[in-house]
């Protein structure tokens, strides 16, 4: 093995070692949920926004404040309500006094909880469309425009929205292009019953867990360039592709479920979400992407894309089902 | 690098072999038992030529050819063995990698695709390709249950009796061997009693021994095998051609119809049979041998003259028989005359209309030519048959009123014995007549025989030399010698085989079977003198009857493999009969060992011959059905 051989060897295990004790840190504080702990370390990787579904009380935002004092990054919460402004979420101009002769005065940018490393949108589906709206430039871009001013936000950005998917009443879902702009949505499940009884010992004696961070933002930035830089066959290019395709009705490698219960299939972001995702899971497993990576991180990554039809949403179709099927029919070279 | 390609390349040979076993028990396996029961109903129903069996074999060579050359991918092979070993597909990723290196901005990804690369070929130098392509043949299936099923019922159709003599022209025997089964030469085991009768053909000289001896020549080189069996057919035609000549020139020749002839002294060697004091020259006239009966007939005169009264009686009252068989010959062939009558009046009618018919045109008054060419040919040919009929008849007239002349009462033992002697020479002179045809026929029966047995000569080899060998040794055995009458059954120390001797006696309790043992061979057949219910007399071979088995039989044969058979003297009960006796010899297995062919392939052959012989010889209907009769009988009954 040649020196620059051994270098890169040497910088994957130390991505190993820094993931993995990231997820020991966040394993101090959270029981189970290694798929949604997994999600959202790929996400933060990735340099993707996750959205995370479940009922309430799964420790969703437990997870994400513990995930964000893990990294050692700034971390903002958002509660997300009806009467929430987007003005309350990017932030306002406000007139500051001029102490001097106290005869004047200028507007100065006061900047909201976006400007943090790790945003939280807890309930983002209980604000307006006009509130969420207003996230979808800082998610797309990493700016905000206030104010005749655009203003970049500091790096890495992440945010981690939840919402609850029994609450229909008040809620506002969100829109297709806001939901194309993260990277992951992850479903959090019911924990199980070990991991329940964990969690009693855990939340009702003494015990209180500290997290040390064990990344900082300087460090996420050099995971990001390394994983990106995973190579990455034609082959699984061309499958990754074919996957995405087979998620439209009108695509030949459509499976019949596909066809008749999807109005839409997923997005070119779609496709980036599953391959970047794919080189951070091959890049964890410490050797170059396949298949399985793509198989792996599929779901999360299309499932909040594909768009059922008025007959699949009253069939009950689960989209999980439809894009297993993708998966299973789609061939390789 | 080569380390994957090493581990990929014994992969894809295991995969061609795997390949193959599933081809051949799925594909090749059913696909040749439906081809081979095609084959064989094509050729058992259609008249296929049997070289179309070779096709069953055909899909081994197919689906052997298609798993050795099918082009296999090295990238899915790779993918099957990142599968088995759950290696996410680090080696078919290393195959790309090294095949087309990743191009980015960044250095660090080449890198790393050489670094996932020779980590791939680290990992597969470890690895062992049998368990990724494990080597299983598949069950049967019920497709392969019914093929099979299918050509056992194929092979139960029988093969047409007229291709059976062809397989050896396309059996599935290498050339060479079959070569060498053709010179060995032809076992003619079953045609001796062909040759037996050709024998007897080439005791007179005449055209038709000349033939007859031919016929033994050709039989006898084909056995020596310096004439092959095309060879000896071609030869048989030669011959039936030559005796169709001889029997034209014979027909000529004929001034009486041979077959009344031959009806009259069947007739007459009947009734005379009947008759003690004529039963030998009833023989010798049945024998076909005139100068002999005419001997019998002279000296049963001779004896009647000098027996006195009681066998004066006993002759004319075989006279009186003889007179009554022959008014009954003279009724029947009264009738065939009025046929031969009816159908010249026919033929002569159809002449006479042809002849007046007016053709339409050309080509009909040369079909009216040739069918009154037919027709003239047909009158001409039935005016001498009437005409021999007539003669026959004057000839059967002159028996009877001979006939009449020996029964008639009152008569001198001399006058007696002249009119059976004048009786006895017409009789005798007829004979030889019916016999010139009689032979002539033979000899075409013996050549349609023979053609018929080369062609069925399929089987060649030791069983069918072993088989002529048995037939000899049976032959001479059962030619044995008279067993004297009223002696104890006592063979010689050195007996080698016993023989079961059935008597047929006239009016005694039929079908005692008398062990005996002999020296030599068959001598003391029928041996034995009875004690208790009756005692032995008569003549010919095997004299004697009794009420059953005698005594003595168990084990006769001794241990098997042994020459030495356990011999038991017995005194055997017979019983006193009256009549001629007629012996049968029954071959038992003590002579040769047991049967080692089957019963019914035997009994296959032997209804082929029979069949033939009944469709080639003029029968009476009745003598038809009694054979029929027999081989119903003995058929096999499993």
């Amino acid at each position: 093995m040649t020196a620059a051989a051994a270098n890169h060897q040497n910088e994957i295990e130390a991505l190993q070692r820094d993931l993995a004790a990231l997820t020991e840190q966040i394993g101090k504080v959270i029981v189970g949920q290694d798929n949604v702990i997994s999600g959202v370390i790929t996400c933060l990787l990735a340099g993707g926004h996750g959205l995370l579904e479940g009922v309430p009380g799964l420790g969703k935002t437990l997870l994400i404040r513990t995930v964000a004092d893990a990294v050692d990054l700034d971390f903002a919460r958002v509660q997300f309500t009806p009467d929430l402004m987007p003005a309350d979420i990017v932030g306002t101009s406000v007139l500051r006094q001029n102490d001097a002769d106290s005869r004047g005065g200028m507007l100065e940018f006061q900047p909201g909880p976006v400007f943090s490393n790790i945003l939280l949108a807890d309930e983002i589906n209980r604000a307006t469309p006009k509130t969420q709206s207003a996230l979808l430039e800082a998610m797309a871009e990493g700016t905000v425009t206030a104010a005749g001013e655009t203003r970049p936000l500091p790096q890495p950005f992440l945010v981690l929205a939840t919402q609850n998917p029994l609450e229909m009443e008040g809620t506002y879902p969100l829109p297709e292009a806001q939901l194309d702009r993260f990277l992951y949505k992850i479903q959090v499940n019911f924990p199980t019953e070990d991991d329940l009884m964990q969690i009693l010992d855990r939340t009702t004696g003494t015990h209180s867990a500290t997290v040390d961070p064990v990344v900082n933002g300087e460090r996420l930035l050099e995971m990001r360039a390394l994983v990106r830089a995973m190579p990455v066959t034609k082959s699984l290019t061309r499958y990754v592709v074919r996957v995405l395709r087979a998620t439209h009705p009108d695509d030949a490698r459509a499976p019949e479920t596909i066809k008749r219960y999807v109005r839409f299939g997923g997005s070119p972001r779609g496709a980036q979400s599953i391959l970047l995702a794919a080189r951070i899971r091959a890049c964890q497993h410490g050797r170059s992407p396949s298949t399985d990576d793509v198989k792996a991180v599929a779901l999360p990554a299309l499932r909040h894309r594909v768009i059922l039809n008025f007959e699949g949403e009253a069939e009950g179709i689960s989209i999980d089902d439809c894009i297993g099927q993708v998966l299973e029919g789609v061939p390789k070279d | 690098m080569s380390g994957i390609r090493g581990l990929l390349g014994a992969v894809q040979r295991r995969e061609r072999l795997a390949d193959a076993a599933v081809a051949l028990a799925r594909v090749a396996l059913p696909a040749g038992l439906w081809i081979a029961a095609g084959a064989l109903l094509g050729i058992r129903l259609l008249g296929w030529a049997p070289v179309i069996l070779w096709a069953c074999a055909l899909p081994v060579p197919l689906v052997l050819g298609w798993a050795m050359l099918r082009p296999r991918s090295l990238r899915k092979t790779a993918r099957r063995v990142d599968e088995h070993y759950g290696l996410g597909d680090q080696l078919g990723s290393a195959l790309e990698f090294r095949a087309s290196p990743p191009k980015a901005n960044d250095p660090r990804t080449a890198a790393l695709a050489l670094l996932f690369a020779d980590n791939a070929a680290a990992l597969a130098a470890g690895l062992d390709p049998s368990p990724v392509v494990p080597l299983t043949v598949p069950g049967p299936r019920w497709i392969d249950g019914a093929g099979l099923l299918a050509v056992g019922v194929s092979m139960l159709i029988p093969i047409p009796q007229a291709r059976s003599a062809e397989v050896g022209a396309w059996c599935i025997i290498p050339p060479a061997v079959a070569v060498a089964s053709e010179q060995a030469g032809v076992d003619m085991a079953l045609a001796e009693p062909l040759r037996q009768n050709l024998q007897a053909l080439t005791q007179d000289k005449d055209e038709v021994a000349a033939i007859a001896k031919r016929m033994l020549e050709i039989l006898d080189a084909l056995e020596e095998g310096t004439m092959d069996r095309a060879e000896a057919l071609a030869e048989l035609e030669k011959l039936e051609e030559a005796l169709a000549q001889a029997e034209q020139k014979l027909e000529l020749n004929l001034d009486e119809d041979p077959g009344m002839l031959a009806d009259t002294v069947r007739e007459l060697a009947d009734a005379l049979q009947e008759h003690e004091i004529t039963e030998k020259a009833g023989d010798a006239f049945e024998q076909k041998t005139p100068q002999e009966a005419e001997d019998a007939m002279a000296e049963a005169a001779e004896a009647a003259e000098a027996g006195g009264k009681e066998t004066d009686e006993a002759l004319r009252k075989a006279m009186e028989e003889v007179q009554r068989r022959l008014d009954k010959a003279a009724k029947k062939q009264s009738e065939q005359r009025k046929e031969t009558d009816d159908a010249l009046d026919e033929a002569e009618r159809r002449l006479r209309k042809e002849k007046k018919r007016k053709p339409k045109d050309a080509q009909d008054e040369e079909r009216r030519l040739k069918k009154k060419k037919d027709l003239e040919k047909r009158v001409e040919q039935l005016r001498r048959q009437q005409k021999r009929e007539q003669e026959a008849q004057r000839r059967l007239d002159q028996l009877r009123r001979q006939a009449k002349d020996a029964a008639r009462k009152g008569q001198s033992p001399g006058q007696r014995k002249r009119s059976t002697q004048k009786l006895s020479r017409q009789a005798s002179e007829a004979a030889r007549k019916a016999r010139g045809a009689r032979r002539s026929q033979q000899a075409r029966d013996g050549i349609q025989e023979a053609k018929s047995f080369i062609r069925r000569a399929g089987k060649q080899g030791e069983g069918q030399n072993r088989r002529r060998k048995q037939f000899k040794r049976f032959s001479k055995a059962a030619k044995g010698k008279q067993g004297k009458q009223g002696k104890d059954g006592k063979g010689g120390k050195q007996g080698k085989s016993s023989l079961l001797v059935e008597g047929q006696v006239g009016d005694g309790p039929p079908n005692m079977m008398m062990e005996g043992e002999g020296q030599g061979q068959g001598q003391g057949e029928g041996q034995g003198q009875g004690q208790g219910e009756g005692q032995g007399q008569g003549q010919g071979e095997g004299q004697g009857q009794g009420d059953g088995m005698g005594q003595g039989s168990q084990d006769p044969f001794g241990e098997d493999r042994a020459l030495a058979t356990n011999k038991t003297t017995v005194r055997v009960k017979v019983k006193e009969g009256k009549g001629v006796s007629r012996a049968e010899v029954i071959r038992d297995s003590s002579q040769k060992g047991f049967a080692t062919e089957a019963y019914r392939d035997i009994y296959t052959d032997y209804r082929g011959f029979a069949q033939s012989a009944i469709d080639n010889e003029t029968l009476p209907a009745a003598r038809r059905r009694a054979v029929r009769r027999y081989y119903q009988l003995i058929q096999p009954r499993e």
